[in-house]
């Protein structure tokens, strides 16, 4: 069963054809990448799908109902989960509040209850803290739970970002160059963190354009160029395809 | 225990605020008091919504004179009781917020700078044209003070005098300054917080930014409502020049000042650029001067106001002491 049904997705930015009729689908489970060379669309995809852009035509079916032109806070809601391409934290909040903020949207205490603290909010808070605290495990960034997420280094930086995301509880985790600045050993980290997500049950699509990590990762590849898409298939498949390797290295 | 130890210290540094009027006999002292209360009260607003949402709002000023107007009309025409009218005034601001959220917050940058200016002068323009209503630029004279209330320890308590005033006007300033406390150390405040720091992760989290800014920009409009009518109260002559603009602006640079995002911040800065340089009687043309003298030196030197300055100094020590 497909999860996530896009169909001729199309984005102009005024003349600027960013999308240009983009198939494409995610069935559950899976682990689907996107790759392509700088500009061919990527990220305009994630962020149409997230609801950051409109999309000029199109439509995006997610769990069976439309989606498209949502604002991103009520797909959030649906379940799509996403990072940004440069690492996004709220750095100026501890990391435990950092996590603690992607629970808002399941928490139902109001602005009263928060005012006069009573049971309902100090359990939810309570609940909150112990869920932030097992994600951030899960993550693998412990013992920085009351630094500043300014402060951190950028391997922490990446993990925190998948931690506020993943706490929200997504279907559907949309990741933006993971592994972007990170060295050998901390993409191994990386790929086993995904690993772990997988088998939680979330469905993942990761934009990357570290060919080795792609290829060892995912059930299948989708090839954009110039905002078309012009291959999909099975890692073995794409890496043999013709216009992928034109377009990755020049005819 | 240095926990007991801060909550009896409050404790006592409240006490110490209500008996200042048993010892201090001096009308003056009283009356620079609750001017100092009634000003942070307008600066805490200004806070809440700088300091934790993010958003920078100049109508301050603009909603203060809102609820003293709401305040004074609807005692002096409509005949309401004073402590419902006051309690509406509050609400009128407030509910004034809502449509300059609705404009402003599906346009990114500083557009909801410029139209809470721009709503700051059309509320003095208001006040000064709707004549039948407002009686223009003469004012409202003779604005009746807010009724006594009964207490059982004290009996019958009248608000006619700056000394009776002085306990009533600290009181409701603490609720106001406990009550933005509890905001902002909460779940609200930092989801307020997030959003100021990154409003695309928030949204992307689920939160609805324009939903928690639009109530935050509702209580900080009621906050300063009910200084305004206070003020009213308190004065018992009001003109357009109540809601000018310089008010708002005056509580941006009390919180830059004291440190912005903090609790006591506002009131800190109030009490160094609002009511020292009132003691010391300089000329307010000199004082603009001062506050932009010292807004700029205060934004190069210690972007986080005295309170940063004081939790840095705090850290420092407390790092020293552990090696």
């Amino acid at each position: 069963m497909s999860l996530l049904e896009a169909q001729g997705i199309t984005k102009y930015f005024g003349g600027l054809k960013a999308l240009e009729d983009v198939d494409f689908r995610i069935s559950k489970g899976e682990l689907v990448s996107i790759v392509g060379p700088n500009g061919s669309g990527k990220t305009t995809l994630f962020n149409i799908i997230t609801g950051f852009h409109k999309p000029t035509r199109g439509s995006i079916k997610f769990e069976g109902s439309f989606i498209g032109g949502l604002s991103p806070y009520r797909i959030a809601r649906a379940g799509i989960g996403r990072t940004f391409q440069i690492t996004a934290l709220f750095e100026n909040l501890s990391v435990l509040d950092n996590v603690i903020v992607g629970l808002h949207h399941h928490t139902t205490s109001g602005m009263i209850d928060a005012v006069i603290r009573d049971r309902k909010y100090c359990t939810e808070e309570q609940a909150c803290l112990e869920k932030a605290r097992e994600m951030l495990t899960f993550v693998g960034v412990e013992g920085l739970e009351s630094e500043f997420a300014a402060r951190l280094p950028s391997f922490p930086r990446k993990r925190l970002a998948i931690a506020v995301a993943l706490v929200s509880r997504p279907n559907l985790l949309l990741l933006d160059e993971p592994a972007a600045g990170l060295n050998v050993r901390e993409i191994d980290g990386l790929a086993a963190l995904l690993g772990r997500i997988r088998e939680s049950g979330v469905t993942l699509c990761v934009i990357e354009h570290k060919m080795k990590f792609v290829m060892a990762l995912s059930d299948r590849v989708m090839v954009l160029n110039e905002g078309r898409k012009i291959a999909e298939g099975t890692p073995g498949e794409v890496s043999q395809d013709e216009k992928v390797i034109a377009a990755y290295l020049g005819k | 225990m240095p926990g007991r130890f801060r909550v009896i210290s409050y404790f006592g540094i409240i006490l110490a605020l209500y008996l200042i009027p048993v010892v201090v006999r001096i009308d003056y002292v009283i009356n620079l008091l609750i001017f100092f209360l009634i000003w942070s009260m307008v600066a805490l607003s200004f806070n809440l919504l700088f300091g934790y949402t993010g958003l920078l709002s100049i109508a301050q000023g603009g909603f203060f004179g809102i609820g003293a107007y709401a305040y004074a009309l609807l005692v002096m025409k409509a005949g309401w009781p004073t402590w419902p009218a006051w309690v509406a005034g509050g609400i009128v601001s407030a509910v004034v917020s809502l449509p300059v959220s609705a404009i402003t917050f599906k346009l990114k940058g500083h557009y909801f700078a410029i139209c809470t200016l721009a709503l700051s002068l059309i509320i003095t323009g208001t006040l000064t044209i709707w004549r039948d209503l407002t009686n223009g630029s003469l004012g409202l004279v003779g604005v009746p003070p807010i009724r006594g209330i009964f207490l059982p320890w004290a009996g019958q308590v009248s608000f006619r005098s700056t000394f009776s005033f002085y306990p009533l006007t600290l009181t409701i300033f603490l609720l106001v300054l406990w009550v933005t406390y509890l905001l902002a150390n909460s779940k609200v405040g930092r989801t307020f917080q997030a959003i100021r720091e990154n409003e695309a992760l928030s949204s992307s989290v689920g939160v609805n930014p324009n939903y928690h800014k639009a109530v935050c920009f509702f209580i900080s409009a009621m906050i300063s409502g009910l200084a305004g009518g206070l003020y009213a109260s308190y004065i018992g002559f009001i003109h357009p020049m109540t809601s000018d603009v310089f008010i708002g602006l005056f509580a941006l640079v009390c919180t830059v000042v004291g440190g912005t995002g903090t609790i006591l911040g506002p009131v800190i800065g109030n009490l160094l650029l609002g009511t020292i340089p009132e003691i010391l009687r300089i000329d307010p043309v000199v004082r603009n001067l001062i506050f932009g003298i010292v807004l700029i030196v205060v934004v190069r030197v210690a972007p986080k106001g005295i309170m940063g300055i004081l939790k840095a100094k705090r850290q420092r020590a407390q790092g020293s002491r552990r090696v």
